[in-house]
């Protein structure tokens, strides 16, 4: 079982009281209708499954209740930093280099 | 085999005798036995049946790596239990337990046709094969095949007792209690004495190896001392490691209940305790190597850990005429000193031309026949050995030698299994740029530095800290952790700066003394027997 860090509660705590959220920084459009079938499709659909580092939104659920973002490795489940919701968080270079 | 009750010797209770039912047959043991070295103590030797071919199996080995002694105990309607290890159960009062996979006694086994057919039984033979006719399959052939291919049967009732699971954390985890466990344990306790120390092991006992060396039972008693006066050093026997997963985080397993008499077992039977620890300290020794040699399994033919656990720790000789089969020199070791309590050793077999001088003298000065360069290529005897043949490694038969026990020492092989759940490589393993990312990277808390792979606990040698990697990096679980002297207790004093992840008032809290917990009176029992072994 992980161990998580809550950016929100500053605490790091068993996977149990997390749910996780999808991948992390999709931008909502700001005109939908303005949008081609496929634009859109990209939009709701077409998600990164990368080998290695990936962002992600968990959720505290049982906590805080709050979402915030997180840079685990999907090959080591590590988690490399978590941040809150609305930060760009650490860049690849400072988390050692892209991948 | 006929192995019988030394005269004096073990860590066995002679006072306090132990009744049980091997069979339906009364047996008499000593509190402090387990169920092999009773039995084996009173002169049994056959344990249980092949899988398949129904090939006469005894004993192999005295722990948990048993293979052959599988046996069912019944403790009542709902509480019959199969497969279980009889060495590594430990007798009370009243126990029952019988063989299995055999039809209608293990001594007169119908089953055993299936040795004599075994040409045409090969591996991987497909039991379909006696399809026809089709209405004979469910009513003749399949009921043959289960009770003939199978192990023990399951239980028939429902499982009356309840289980525990309880969270558990600490700074320091320490997983087997062999000398080097106990001595990490110790220290790390020692050196800092906020710092939460657990020491679990599988045994009845804590001390692993030492309990079967004399030579170590004052060592072991002041460990004994030790604990019982650090406080926050909580001492778990009985107590199985079971899972190694992410972030430290240890699932074990406490039998509660199984090694009382049947009036006295209240309460759960089993507890699953699991651990968020900071360090992680692997300690599980190593399981002694079998040797490759034509009728390897007649009952009788053991290990020499075995044969040194039964003489030193049970005062039982595993035979009347023992013969021991060496590639490495604690086979001598162990032949020596099971020779020293009073068991006839007749001769050392080793496929080594040369063997250092000081084992050659002391296995002569103890009445051994010594035979440098040979090997056993094999034992004759059906139920129990009645020979060993002997080649020169230059090829010519040489000579049969009249044995009732061949122990064999093949070397060791470190127990891997915790250390192989957290992703952990072998000292020397080819590593690749994928495995390399597949060991767990320690940035993060509490993995700060993984398991530390601790040497055979060599119960002759004196004991001493495991080694620990002392860099926290994932290549450094790749190469062969460093010989340093670094204490557990120097990370374990460090981590209010890198293990955040521990909260510091955890709960629930890991019991503060273990003078009142159930580990203490196993503790004192052994305690008492080092200092006086009685007659």
């Amino acid at each position: 079982m992980l161990l998580i860090h809550c950016p929100y509660c500053d605490a790091t705590r068993p996977e149990l009281e997390f749910t996780y959220g999808g991948q992390a920084h999709i931008a909502r459009p700001l005109d939908p209708s303005a949008l081609t079938d496929a634009e859109w499709e990209n939009f709701l659909y077409i998600r990164s499954n990368p080998r290695g580092r990936h962002r992600e939104r968990w959720r505290h659920t049982h906590g805080c209740g709050r979402f915030f973002n997180a840079v685990r490795d999907t090959v080591t489940d590590r988690f490399a930093a978590t941040y809150r919701t609305g930060e760009t968080g650490p860049s690849d270079a400072d988390l050692g280099g892209a991948q | 085999m006929s192995g019988y009750r030394l005269p004096a010797g073990g860590l066995i209770d002679r006072k306090a005798p132990v009744r049980l039912l091997w069979d339906g047959e009364g047996y008499t043991g000593f509190s402090g036995d387990n169920l092999a070295s009773a039995l084996v103590a009173n002169g049994v030797s056959l344990f249980g049946r092949s899988f398949k071919y129904h090939r006469p199996r005894g004993l192999l080995g005295m722990g948990a790596e048993e293979p052959n002694a599988l046996v069912t105990i019944d403790r009542g309607p709902g509480r019959v239990t199969p497969n279980l290890r009889a060495p590594a159960l430990p007798v009370y009062e009243g126990m029952a337990a019988t063989s299995q996979n055999r039809y209608p006694s293990l001594k007169y086994d119908l089953g055993e046709v299936n040795n004599s057919l075994s040409t045409f039984l090969p591996a991987g033979f497909y039991n379909k094969t006696f399809m026809w006719p089709r209405a004979a399959w469910e009513k003749l052939y399949e009921p043959a095949i289960r009770r003939m291919a199978g192990l023990g049967e399951s239980p028939k009732a429902s499982d009356p007792d309840h289980y525990e699971a309880v969270y558990a954390h600490c700074e320091v985890l320490v997983i087997g209690a062999g000398p080097a466990g106990i001595e990490a344990a110790i220290t790390a306790a020692k050196a800092d004495p906020a710092a939460r120390v657990v020491l679990i092991d599988e045994q009845e006992e804590i001390g692993g190896g030492a309990l079967s060396d004399p030579d170590l039972w004052d060592w072991l008693k002041a460990a004994y001392d030790d604990i019982s006066a650090l406080p926050n050093l909580q001492v778990l026997p009985r107590t199985t490691g079971i899972a190694y997963l992410h972030d430290n985080y240890v699932a074990a397993a406490e039998r509660l209940t199984d090694h009382l008499p049947i009036s006295e077992a209240t309460g759960p039977r089993e507890r699953l305790w699991r651990f968020r620890a900071g360090e992680v300290i692997l300690a599980q020794g190593a399981i002694e190597r079998p040797l490759v040699f034509d009728g390897n399994d007649t009952p009788g033919v053991m290990l020499a850990s075995a044969g040194r656990t039964l003489a030193l720790r049970y005062g039982v000789a595993p035979g009347r005429a023992v013969a021991v089969v060496a590639t490495h020199d604690s086979g001598w070791t162990d032949a020596i000193a099971i020779a020293k309590a009073g068991v006839n050793v007749t001769t050392i077999i080793d496929a080594r031309a040369t063997v250092s001088a000081d084992l050659l003298a002391a296995a002569r000065a103890q009445g051994i026949t010594v035979m440098t360069a040979h090997s056993v290529i094999g034992v004759k005897g059906r139920l129990e050995v009645t020979a060993v043949e002997t080649a020169s490694t230059a090829g010519s038969i040489s000579s049969t030698i009249p044995a009732d026990c061949l122990l064999m020492a093949g070397g060791w092989t470190p127990t891997l299994h915790l250390w192989s759940h957290s992703k952990g490589t072998m000292p020397g393993a080819r590593t690749c740029p994928t495995s390399r990312s597949r060991t767990p990277a320690s940035s993060a808390p509490g993995q700060g530095t993984g398991p530390s792979a601790a040497a055979r606990p060599s119960p002759r040698s004196p004991p001493r800290a495991p080694r620990t990697s002392s860099k926290p990096s994932s290549i450094s679980r790749t190469t062969s952790p460093p010989r340093t002297s670094a204490s557990p207790c120097a990370r374990a004093s460090a981590r209010s700066s890198t293990s955040s992840a521990i909260p510091p008032t955890a709960w629930p809290p890991i019991r503060a003394k273990p003078a009142t917990s159930t580990a203490c009176r196993s503790l004192r029992r052994a305690c008492r027997s080092p200092s006086q072994p009685s007659a």
